[in-house]
């Protein structure tokens, strides 16, 4: 972590250099010795995870060979390109700030943040296809053999939000270029809306939790509502929070770097979405069973009893009444415990486990870099001060690592 | 920089401001990024911590006054436990060295500023709050009854919202402890003066590094272990709970291999306090420097390998105890490297009796009670019958309490004088010393012995109940010892008590601290008392940090005074760190 406020009394020393080190080579030093065992305590985070993997699968190694054949390895193999080339692109972000390239360093990070973006987009659709299906961690596994739980509503959802996402990224931009021509004075005004946005969306969000006797199109409808008031509002809070900062070319970028991240977000989301609805069409129409009855094996799951139930009520909107279900499920599963691949939920509680937090880890990349691009735009690295950059880069190598392993380990079994 | 008579100042004139009275403001404090004042902060925090664990320890030791318990029923006495353990463990053994002693004295050792990265310091001081309020709240109000080791299969399907809110609690906590040892750690690779070469460290220097590395590699294991606990208590993932195939063991695993390096997060800061006391007291320079420093690396490496032996009763495989008990066991070499070196170093030494110098005394006699009696819990066949019985309470109390804990009230009395510049009533310290000392044997060695006569650890009541009868001649064994230990921590609170009441006495009533009460060599003793918001004007010279011939007792200022030297001190032509 290197020092933001300027010393004004030190006259000689970089406006960035911190008090109490002799030197900006020693402070540069520093940090990035810092950067590198917070990077070991990442490796150590993981290896807990890695670990669990590697004991459940030589204990059960069938139930891995079944499960993975859930997951699409040419989802898994783009993001791994995506963030393959998110890797190049911030190593030579760092490369541009050594050398001065001003203009370089913001557009190779705005294009990482771009490729963080797609890569959340596949992981929205791959996660929320899988929800539907009912392809849960260990005790809501509920995924039934044989079934073909119709993804249409899915599909459909998924199109909304990349398209959403989409408009909501172009809004940004202009926002950003309003911002660029002096729109600073409306910080009140954002924070007012993100104020009524936030209240709006919790309300409704409560409501729809809280009142029972609501239709499930009144249900998904307050849903909507209150998810997009939630988002306008979280964005008109980003908004006023990032216009009280004050220097007005830090801002824009900013703006433009989460404008780069939501457009990702969609752009991956659609892609992803289409890929996924042409490929279960084809699926159905060269055989008479889904994609899922064909790739599982033949031994089915003894509890067809309720699936009918648990796929019109698989839409998120009846959380409760799924997750009754689920209970159900689960004591019927503890009565089969020890037979045969019929748990892939293990498999499964893993792949959440492991992929969740690589998410989380690259959400919190998407923060620090949209701090990066602020810094960056507002000048503040040169070749003699670009420590920032160059620790945020490992972190993101590290991050972009962590996938190289998780990808063959969860998609390619054989 | 060569030290000579014009620029040797002992104190005679000391400046009026100081970190202390610097700036005066709520907010001066609140968002400061002085690392001398997030230790003093830090020292209020683990100071309410040490309280509460210590009124809920006297609660269990009145509970056990009686064989059918005397204060709660059963699952008030879990709670109560657990209280205790966590509260101890988490919110003040870990932090309480390392986050106090070495965040206020590492920079100054090292003749430096600050630490590395004083925002990430004043932010692990923030977590260890937040995650402290929260981690107690959630204990007082949801009734945690798991224990301070959460183990499976129990934590997962015990109510889930206490183990949810504690599991968070430990884990903000440890991210508060990984920022602490990292800053540490890049503070000293980074940053030591010119001159000071690894080997011309002081040796608590060496103690924190070593602690700092235990930090950063064990406390993320603890951290994704508690993330999945909670993912098993509310989501039933499996990994861990048998009920849905999960490995209860595997929980073991994943938290001693944090849990048991935590040990020695607890206790190599206390050791390295010891290395700095016991030369200045002795007036004689450490012996063996070079062990002493490299064991505690040495402590730190083996540390990893040994986690095993907290599952020798728990299904682990013969082939794996075996392994597990003959690493245990080199934890000792270096562990009585330690002792020896000490030993050596009080020999014909001119010692003198202060209170940091009694407290030092009664590490060393509790520490090495505490070990050797590991080794009866890392042997295979008596670790068996002693198992989960108070034989390892009192272990583990000597070790952690009589260790850590002794050596942070060492700590303490050392340097008071250098962090508030008031000098305390010796007196009073040296009988508080007493009482702590005579306290904590009353209290732990009965327990020893109750261990080996079969009373198990963590029980409400010792009457016996039926399918568990318990002869009469037993149950007055067992009470009577429990009295004794009972009676015994009364009198080690009262030693407690009296010497928090000399500290805060001094720092209303005592006389103002000379530079060098106690005539140390470490840089601090060259920076006023208390040291100014820079900690030093002038970049101080670096000499040897056991070097005593060059300075002499003052009775006007009523410390030491640097002698001008004979010859220049010299300096190394060594590079700065980081080139190395």
């Amino acid at each position: 972590m290197s020092a933001t406020t300027p010393h004004a009394g030190d006259l000689h020393a970089h406006r960035f250099h911190a008090h109490h080190f002799d030197t900006q080579e020693q402070q540069f030093q520093a940090g990035k010795l810092g950067m590198w065992l917070f990077l070991a305590t990442e490796v150590l985070f993981f290896s807990g995870m890695f670990c669990a993997y590697t004991i459940y699968r030589v204990i059960h190694p069938e139930v891995f060979a079944f499960a993975h054949q859930f997951l699409d390895p040419t989802l898994g193999a783009a993001n791994t390109l995506v963030l393959l080339v998110s890797s190049l692109s911030v190593a030579w972000a760092v490369r541009c700030a050594q050398t001065n390239k001003q203009g370089m360093l913001l557009a190779n990070l705005v294009f990482t943040v771009l490729c963080a973006g797609i890569f959340m987009g596949v992981k929205s659709v791959e996660y929320t296809l899988k929800f539907h299906e009912g392809l849960l961690w260990r005790s809501a596994y509920s995924f039934v053999e044989g079934s073909h739980p119709d993804l249409g509503p899915a599909h459909e959802q998924l199109r909304q939000f990349g398209l959403v996402s989409l408009g909501i990224g172009a809004a940004i931009v202009v926002l950003g270029m309003l911002v660029g021509v002096g729109l600073r004075k409306a910080r009140g005004l954002f924070l007012a809306v993100a104020l009524i946005g936030i209240l709006v969306g919790s309300v409704c969000l409560a409501r729809a939790g809280v009142v029972e006797e609501m239709t499930e199109t009144q249900m998904g409808q307050m849903l909507n509502v209150g998810g997009y008031a939630l988002a306008i509002g979280l964005g008109s809070l980003i908004t006023g929070v990032i216009l009280l900062g004050g220097e007005n070319r830090g801002a824009r970028w900013a703006f433009f770097a989460i404008a780069a991240t939501v457009v990702g977000l969609g752009a991956g989301c659609l892609a992803a979405n289409v890929y996924t609805a042409n490929k279960e069409a084809n699926a159905h129409s060269t055989h008479a069973h889904s994609t899922h009855g064909e790739a599982a094996s033949a031994a089915g799951e003894q509890h067809d009893v309720s699936h009918d139930e648990t796929h019109e009520a698989g839409s998120q909107h009846r959380a409760t009444e799924t997750t009754a279900l689920v209970n159900e499920f689960t004591e019927e599963k503890l009565l089969y415990g020890g037979e045969g691949p019929k748990f892939p939920g293990i498999f499964f509680s893993i792949y959440y486990a492991m992929t969740g937090v690589h998410a989380i880890h690259i959400l919190c990349g998407i923060g620090v870099f949209v701090w990066i691009i602020y810094r960056a735009a507002a000048g503040h690295f040169e070749p003699s001060y670009y420590g920032p950059v160059e620790y945020v880069g490992l972190y993101w190598h590290l991050v972009d690592l962590i996938w190289i392993y998780l990808f063959p380990l969860l998609y390619l079994i054989q | 920089m060569n030290a000579t008579a014009d620029s040797i100042d002992d104190g005679g004139n000391e400046p009026a401001e100081n970190y202390l009275n610097c700036s005066n403001t709520i907010a001066s404090w609140a968002f400061t990024l002085d690392h001398k004042r997030i230790g003093v902060m830090y020292l209020v925090g683990i100071c309410i911590a040490l309280l509460l664990g210590g009124l809920f320890a006297m609660a269990i030791r009145l509970q056990l006054w009686m064989p059918e318990g005397m204060l709660f029923d059963e699952q008030m006495y879990n709670e109560i436990f657990t209280l205790h353990g966590a509260i101890m463990v988490f919110l003040f053994i870990i932090p309480s060295v390392p986050a106090t002693f070495g965040n206020f004295f590492l920079p100054i050792m090292l003749g430096a500023k600050d630490v590395a990265f004083p925002r990430m310091n004043l932010a692990s001081f923030y977590l260890w709050v937040f995650g402290t309020i929260f981690f107690v709240a959630a204990m007082l109000f949801t009734g945690l009854d798991t224990g301070w080791t959460f183990y499976t299969p129990y934590s997962a399907e015990t109510s889930k919202a206490p183990v949810v809110a504690a599991t968070m609690g430990v884990f903000i906590l440890g991210f508060s402890s990984i920022f602490t040892g990292l800053n540490f750690v890049v503070t000293v690779n980074t940053m030591r003066p010119p001159g000071m070469t690894w080997f011309r460290m002081p040796l608590f220097l060496w103690s924190i590094y070593a602690t700092g590395v235990i930090q950063l590699l064990a406390t993320p294991v603890l951290g994704i272990t508690v993330l999945l606990l909670g993912a098993e208590a509310v989501f039933h993932i499996g990994i861990f709970d048998p009920r849905y195939g999960g490995d209860p063991v595997l929980y073991q695993h994943f938290f001693w291999f944090y849990s048991h390096p935590a040990v020695y997060i607890m206790i190599l800061p206390g050791m390295g306090i010891i290395s700095e006391l016991l030369p200045v007291y002795c007036r004689k320079p450490i012996f063996g420097y070079k062990f002493i420093a490299l064991s505690s690396i040495a402590i730190a490496l083996l540390g990893f390998l040994v986690w095993g032996h907290h599952m020798f009763v728990s299904s682990e495989s013969t082939i794996a105890a075996v392994i597990f008990s003959g690493l245990t066991f080199s934890v000792s070499i270096p562990s009585g490297i330690k002792v020896f070196n000490w030993l050596a170093t009080m020999y014909k030494g001119n010692i003198h009796m202060n209170t940091g110098m009694c407290y030092v005394m009664a590490f060393m006699f509790l520490f090495t009670i505490g070990g050797l009696t590991g080794l009866h819990l890392g042997t295979l066949a008596t670790d068996v019958p002693l198992h989960d019985t108070y034989f390892v309470v009192a272990h583990f109390h000597y070790v952690m309490m009589g260790g850590a804990l002794i050596a942070f009230l060492a700590g303490i009395f050392h340097w008071w004088p250098k962090m508030f510049g008031k000098m305390y009533n010796e007196f009073w310290g040296q009988v508080s010393a007493m009482l702590v000392f005579i306290g904590f044997n009353l209290t732990f060695f009965p327990q020893f012995y109750l261990g080996t006569l079969g009373m198990p650890r963590r029980y409400a009541s010792y009457e016996g109940r039926e399918g568990f009868p318990i002869s009469e001649a037993l149950v007055d064994q067992f009470t009577h010892l429990h009295r004794v230990s009972t009676g015994g921590a009364f009198v080690l609170a009262t030693g407690l008590v009296i010497a928090a009441a000399v500290l805060l006495a001094a720092l209303l009533w005592g006389r103002r601290a000379p530079r060098n009460p106690w005539g140390g060599a470490t840089l601090e003793w060259t920076c006023t008392s208390p040291p100014i918001h820079s900690n030093f004007i002038d970049t101080p010279s670096v000499g040897d940090p056991y070097f005593y011939e060059n300075m002499e007792w003052d009775p006007e200022l009523g410390g030491f005074k640097t002698l001008p030297p004979a010859k220049p001190i010299e300096t190394s032509e060594h590079q700065p760190a980081g080139s190395e």
